[in-house]
């Protein structure tokens, strides 16, 4: 009795508030309506805005809970968008049941093989070498004229997945609401592997690597596996991208898209549950304005973005609005 | 059985010999005190017995199995625990969080992804044990780093012995703590550690090992000085003139 009372004691110390839930049930809830008052390019951009979230918290665990500096997640995410691409360009296959599965492999298989030779170096040559392999796919992937659709660089005209259901055909709206559904099922996959011993090993390991090995952590396997896990998320953010956006280019590999997710988790703040997905809304929807207004200036107002939230808000928005309300509960 | 047999230790940092052909045994259960002036070594020493470094030469052999080469964490898993010189806890990380990361280190559970670390009431309760036991148990959301010095000196060494460990590797655990706070840790590892625990505990203040130590070794520039039962130490000339400068 005793006991059991005390191992509650300790689980009520982790559970989530009630709040919690409500918030979450409540911002679901909020995204599900949202579409019906929007025009089928803005649901394009949602969906975009989702489908980034998914990409930024995978980075989320090996760079906020792993402290892994990896400047070549994007290696992770062009595998998924060219698995979708080439099956469509040489096999013709848009059959979703075998896509995903792939997908899958490939996102795991790429992760394991890139992550093993990123992990036989650490600290800057880790950053290096990690930067290498993207750059090093993004370059394939431009010069191999098999990764790419006659007479262009990137696969294009990319369908939506054919779900292999009689009478049912996609539109803008739909195809939303299949990505809010796995980017609510990859928001509480990804918690959930933060808050497991797995995650907390991590973080661990990311406070003080020699200290973690004495209590008899392998932390050479727990980062391995961060980065294998995160690879599979970003690799079906990948495929849900390849499908949203309709075609898949080289520069997918590339440091341009390692560096979004990069930003999307300090901007929003790293090592917290909803850092990735506000950093992402920022960035994509700016992204998106500032395009309108002047295409050429973008990367340049991303650039200032940055630096601005490593000057002044380090630790990110998530962290400085809960201690601005902290500071004004007194 | 001896805990450790070391033979012909051997470590150097490039050209520097760090520690030059250590030999000694620690049979189980002994209280091995290590002293040594700055530099002698000790920490280099504890560094090789937990794998935190590889020897140049020699070999190490803990309980019979032949360690010398067997990464650090495995090392945790057959019985050895350390703290380290300097403080090691996780100072953005709570009270109880820290707790945890001990408590699962020797858990196989500490490799799944898929419950969360507060479900598993056997660890959990372990956990809150412990940490009534140490009397930190009401600091538990507190961050490691606004617990006072010697609180936080106090829950290092309390989580070293909380695994059960066969071997306690202690780097100066007094280091930084008044002699008040010092006497109180030398009395927590006498009274908390069972007998059959193997105990090699780095320190400089020889009157306060005087109380916990069977033998005490002493290092001087890489070599064995000297290794003997307390008196016998105490009365060494060549201790006394080189390590208390008498
Ligand atoms: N990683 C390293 N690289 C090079 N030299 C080192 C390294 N670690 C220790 N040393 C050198 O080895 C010698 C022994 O160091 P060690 O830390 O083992 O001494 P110690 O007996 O623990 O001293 P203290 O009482 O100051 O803790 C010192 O001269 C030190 O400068
Ligand atoms: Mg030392």
């Amino acid at each position: 009795m005793a006991e059991a009372a005390q191992a509650t004691a300790v689980r009520r110390v982790r559970s989530r508030p009630a709040l919690w839930w409500v918030g979450l049930v409540v911002a679901v809830g909020f995204l599900a309506v949202l579409p019906w008052f929007m025009k089928g390019f803005m649901q394009t951009l949602m969906a975009r805005f989702l489908i980034f979230s998914i990409f930024a918290m995978s980075y989320n665990i090996i760079f906020g809970y792993g402290g892994m500096l990896s400047l070549g997640h994007a290696a992770f995410f062009g595998i998924g968008g060219y698995t979708v691409g080439l099956l469509f360009l040489h096999g013709d296959i848009t059959l979703f049941w075998i896509v995903a599965p792939l997908t899958v492999v490939f996102s795991l298989a790429g992760g394991a093989a890139l992550s093993f030779l990123a992990l036989r170096v650490t600290g800057l040559y880790f950053l290096l070498i990690t930067f290498g392999l993207g750059q090093l796919l993004y370059s394939l992937s431009w010069n191999i004229r098999w990764f790419n659709s006659a007479g262009m660089q990137g696969i294009a005209a990319i369908p939506f997945p054919d779900m292999g259901l009689p009478g049912f055909a996609w539109t803008n709206r739909s195809f939303y609401y299949f990505v809010l559904v796995w980017f609510v099922l990859s928001y509480l996959a990804i918690n959930r592997i933060a808050e497991s011993p797995f995650g907390r090993g991590l973080v661990g390991i990311r406070e003080g690597e020699n200290r973690m090995k004495a209590l008899g952590y392998d932390v050479w396997l727990f980062r391995y596996l961060a980065l294998v896990v995160s690879a599979l998320f970003a690799g079906w953010a990948g495929m849900l991208f390849a499908y949203n956006n309709s075609f898949v280019y080289p520069v997918n590999f590339s440091f341009d898209y390692s560096w979004l997710p990069m930003l999307m988790v300090i901007l929003g703040g790293a090592a917290t549950r909803i850092g990735p997905i506000v950093g992402a809304l920022i960035v994509v929807f700016a992204e998106f304005y500032v395009s309108q207004l002047t295409k050429e200036r973008w990367p340049l107002i991303l650039g200032i973005l940055f630096v601005a939230v490593i000057m002044y808000f380090r630790g990110g928005i998530v962290v400085a609005l809960v201690r601005l309300r902290k500071r004004l509960e007194g | 059985m001896d805990a450790l047999r070391v033979e012909g230790l051997t470590k150097y940092f490039g050209g520097v010999k760090v520690l030059e052909d250590i030999s000694f045994e620690v049979p189980a259960g002994e209280r091995l005190a290590i002293i040594g002036p700055n530099g002698a070594g000790k920490t280099t020493l504890l560094n090789l017995l937990n794998g935190q470094l590889e020897p140049t030469g020699g070999s190490i052999f803990f309980f019979e199995q032949d360690i010398t080469r067997l990464p650090t964490h495995r090392r945790a898993h057959i019985g050895q625990a350390r703290s380290f010189q300097i403080p090691s806890l996780f100072t953005k990380l709570t009270v109880l969080e820290n707790t945890m990361l001990v408590m699962h280190g020797l858990e196989r559970s500490r490799l799944d992804m898929v419950r969360t670390a507060g479900g598993y009431a056997r660890v959990a309760d372990r956990a809150r044990s412990a940490l009534e036991d140490f009397g930190l148990w009401d600091k538990r959301d507190e961050p490691v780093g606004r617990l006072a010095y010697g609180d936080q000196r106090r829950l290092e060494i309390n989580l070293c012995m909380a695994t059960g460990p066969k071997l306690l590797l202690l780097d100066e655990p007094t280091n930084g703590l008044t002699r008040e706070e010092g006497v109180a840790i030398i009395d927590m590892i006498n009274g908390r550690v069972g007998a059959e625990v193997t105990v090699l505990l780095v320190a400089h203040d020889m009157h306060l090992i005087f109380s916990v130590a069977d033998r005490v070794m002493v290092l001087y520039d890489g070599s064995i000085l000297a290794c003997d039962v307390c008196e016998r130490i105490r009365c060494d000339d060549r201790v006394r003139e080189i390590y208390m400068g008498v």
